[in-house]
């Protein structure tokens, strides 16, 4: 077990974002949360990250419980967020945003061979290499955002809307990233809107309502549900 | 050669003048410039007795020495010797030669500038014609402005030289019967300083960006103070000797004062974003209540009620424990030397306002920005040291930099603190003599120079440092 979430509860002020969700994700798994906006999943994924406070419940991580632990340490244990709306710097080049992704690690040689890495996936990055971030296409900044993440080396990605915003063409071609990093072993919790593309990259998937996790299954089982269909796949 | 450039740029006429004009000032320094000096001066007076005057080189504070005398006697006569300069020597170029050369540089550098601001004028636009003729067009927009500008300074500095020669006393100019007329080179020069203006002014059409900066008012006030002390060196020359050690203590207490409201202003703007309700309470506390009080009342507060409130903390240490007499004594005897508690004042209360600017500068930046630092694994300081803090500075270099004048200004007020800064020395001299229009219109023009000046330079580095986001 990877990572196991136990009846979390997350709440910004009055507010009860998250009544008690629970779900797990198994080393080298893709794990999706879908569900419309409010359903909480952009708070699971912050408060997984460390940069929300749980009021109760417990998230476990290869057995050890990270509700306490800050966000910076979170990343250096291997888990890595990419931030809804991309959140790159701006002012900073493409190089320059890739360095600071590497910012918990100070082994310099492999940190230039993960870079060579993050070209392999994402080869447009090479080619705009000392472009300023603000300058990117919508897509490209995406995949600096996760080609960033990517840096730390995350044993757990976690993907915070990828296909925000973004062409039909461009989105193909994110999740098909998305697929060759988990085919390198990294494991990834990706949170969508869009229900039909996550579910079939997704081994498994769960259903967000209000705060509470309302359907569970392997993406497969989930496609077939005519519930699914219905609120999510639009058949 | 000649030829060749005005053909270049016989597109458009009035750059042709501009240029004539940067020649005409070269071409003119070489022709004599001031034939004639005052070697020497005798001021005489009612009661017989005389001042002796001998010029090395030009005329200096002659009509102050004349005004220190004693009121009963009266200004009688003024002789005047004068001697004329032949060859090179009278030029443009010859006069600068021997003024650079004399001992006593440093009272004749108002000189030096006067008459090298149009020779800089001249090479400048000399050379820029050079340069538009290498690359066979018409020099660039940018130097319209620039030319109106040096235009402007180079027959500024043409009528003040000739100023010089007379020290602006009416009883040279008188005694001296029209021996200081400028020469045919000084006319020269002035034409062409005419025509640098008058062509850079017709070219205004040609570019978007402003002839005028707001850095001429600032010279402008500059010369008017520095006029007064020419023209009526009583009791001008007098007060600014006499208040010019307070612009000292001013600058001083600024700067000292500025360092740490800087400094309380970060901590305050960082209280009052932070999370910590104590950490917030406190500062948000400590803005709303000294926004509320007057800062004359807080200096006043500090300089007189201040040293009760060590008293009484003293003696309540005093009669608690035995133990803690040193400490309790040390209360009872501090006393805050009027500096000191004029830069508390100042840092306490600029601190509110600074807290605030700092709390809206840190907010103005997008929260992502925290949040993407915080999930690539920085804590909570290094992302505000290294993501946040370097972006809100632009914010609120602006809005501090209003603040540096203000403080500039404020500080007046810690002349109720026995602290002798320039309002101060100003009162002081007022109380001394009673001449309060001539005394508070230096003060002010004083004041006026320090805060244009710096406005100036906050407008500068806004400039520099502003970025599109």
């Amino acid at each position: 077990m990877l990572l196991q979430v136990e009846n979390l509860h997350v709440a910004y002020g009055a507010i009860r974002a998250l009544r008690g969700i629970s779900f797990q994700i198994e080393q080298g798994e893709v794990v999706t949360l879908i569900g419309a906006n409010g359903a909480g999943k952009s708070t699971t994924l912050r408060t997984i990250s460390g940069l929300l406070r749980s009021t109760e419940g417990d998230v476990l991580y290869r057995g050890e419980s990270l509700v306490r632990t800050p966000a910076e340490r979170i990343v250096s244990k291997g888990i890595c967020h990419v931030p809804e709306g991309r959140r790159i710097f701006g002012r900073l080049t493409v190089q320059e945003n890739l360095e600071m992704g590497a910012y918990t690690r100070s082994d310099s040689k492999e940190i230039s061979e993960s870079m060579e890495r993050v070209f392999a996936s994402f080869p447009r990055l090479k080619e705009r290499l000392g472009q300023r971030g603000g300058t990117l296409s919508g897509g490209e900044q995406q995949m600096l955002a996760m080609g960033r993440g990517l840096m730390s080396r995350p044993a757990l990605l976690l993907l915070d809307e990828p296909s925000m915003g973004l062409a039909p063409i461009l989105v193909e071609e994110i999740f098909e990233i998305i697929r060759r990093i988990n085919a390198e072993g990294t494991s990834i919790l990706l949170v969508e809107q869009n229900a039909a593309m996550a579910l079939s990259v997704a081994h498994r998937g769960y259903v967000l309502e209000t705060g509470s996790v309302v359907l569970a299954g392997t993406a497969a089982e989930l496609a077939r549900d005519p519930q699914v269909q219905a609120a999510y796949l639009g058949h | 050669m000649l030829g060749r450039w005005l053909r270049r740029l016989s597109g458009d006429w009035r750059w042709s003048l501009v240029t004539l004009g940067g020649i005409l000032v070269l071409v003119g320094y070489l022709l004599p410039v001031f034939p004639v000096r005052i070697s020497s001066a005798v001021t005489r007076f009612s009661d017989g007795s005389e001042i002796v005057n001998e010029f090395p080189v030009l005329v200096y504070e002659q009509h102050f020495a004349q005004a220190k005398t004693s009121p009963t006697v009266d200004l009688f006569a003024v002789d005047v010797a004068t001697e004329a300069i032949s060859g090179f020597s009278a030029s443009g170029y010859g006069w600068l030669a021997t003024v650079l050369g004399t001992q006593e540089l440093i009272r004749h550098v108002s000189f030096v500038l006067c008459l090298l601001l149009p020779l800089v004028a001249g090479l400048l636009l000399a050379a820029s014609v050079v340069v538009a003729s290498r690359s066979r067009s018409v020099p660039s927009q940018g130097w319209v402005p620039a030319a109106a500008q040096l235009g402007a300074l180079s027959l500024l500095g043409l009528c003040l030289a000739w100023a010089h020669q007379v020290d602006f006393s009416s009883d040279l100019m008188t005694a001296g019967q029209g021996a200081l007329a400028p020469g045919l080179g000084f006319w020269v020069a002035l034409a062409g300083s005419v025509a640098i203006f008058g062509g850079a002014v017709m070219l205004r059409n040609t570019t978007h960006k402003q002839l005028t900066t707001w850095w001429a008012l600032v010279l402008a006030v500059g010369m008017t103070a520095w006029l007064l002390t020419k023209v009526r060196p009583y009791p001008f020359l007098e007060i600014w000797r006499f208040v010019s050690d307070g612009i000292l203590v001013t600058l001083r207490l600024v700067a000292t004062s500025f360092g740490l409201i800087l400094l309380v202003s970060l901590l305050g703007g960082l209280g009052r974003i932070s999370r910590n309700p104590v950490i917030y309470g406190v500062s948000s506390l400590y803005v709303e209540l000294i926004r509320g009080i007057p800062l004359l009342v807080q200096l006043l507060f500090i300089w007189f009620a201040l040293p009760q409130v060590f008293d009484m903390l003293g003696e309540l240490l005093l009669r608690i424990s035995p133990s803690l007499d040193r400490q309790g004594q040390a209360l009872v005897d501090l006393r805050l030397n009027p500096y000191t508690a004029a830069v508390l004042g100042l840092t306490v209360c600029y601190g509110a306002y600074g807290s605030e600017i700092f709390r809206a500068g840190i907010s103005s930046i997008h929260s992502g920005q925290m949040e993407a630092a915080r999930s690539l694994g920085m804590s909570y300081v290094q992302a505000m040291r290294h993501i946040v803090l370097p972006q809100a500075v632009r914010v609120i270099l602006p809005p501090v930099g209003n603040e540096f004048v203000a403080l500039l200004k404020d500080s007046s007020l810690v002349s109720v603190l026995a602290v002798s800064d320039l309002t101060r020395r100003g009162r002081e001299y007022m109380a001394r003599t009673f001449l309060s229009f001539d005394t508070w219109i230096m003060v002010a023009l004083c004041y006026l120079v320090l805060t244009l000046f710096s406005s100036r330079m906050v407008e500068l580095i806004e400039s520099k440092t502003s970025f599109e986001r």
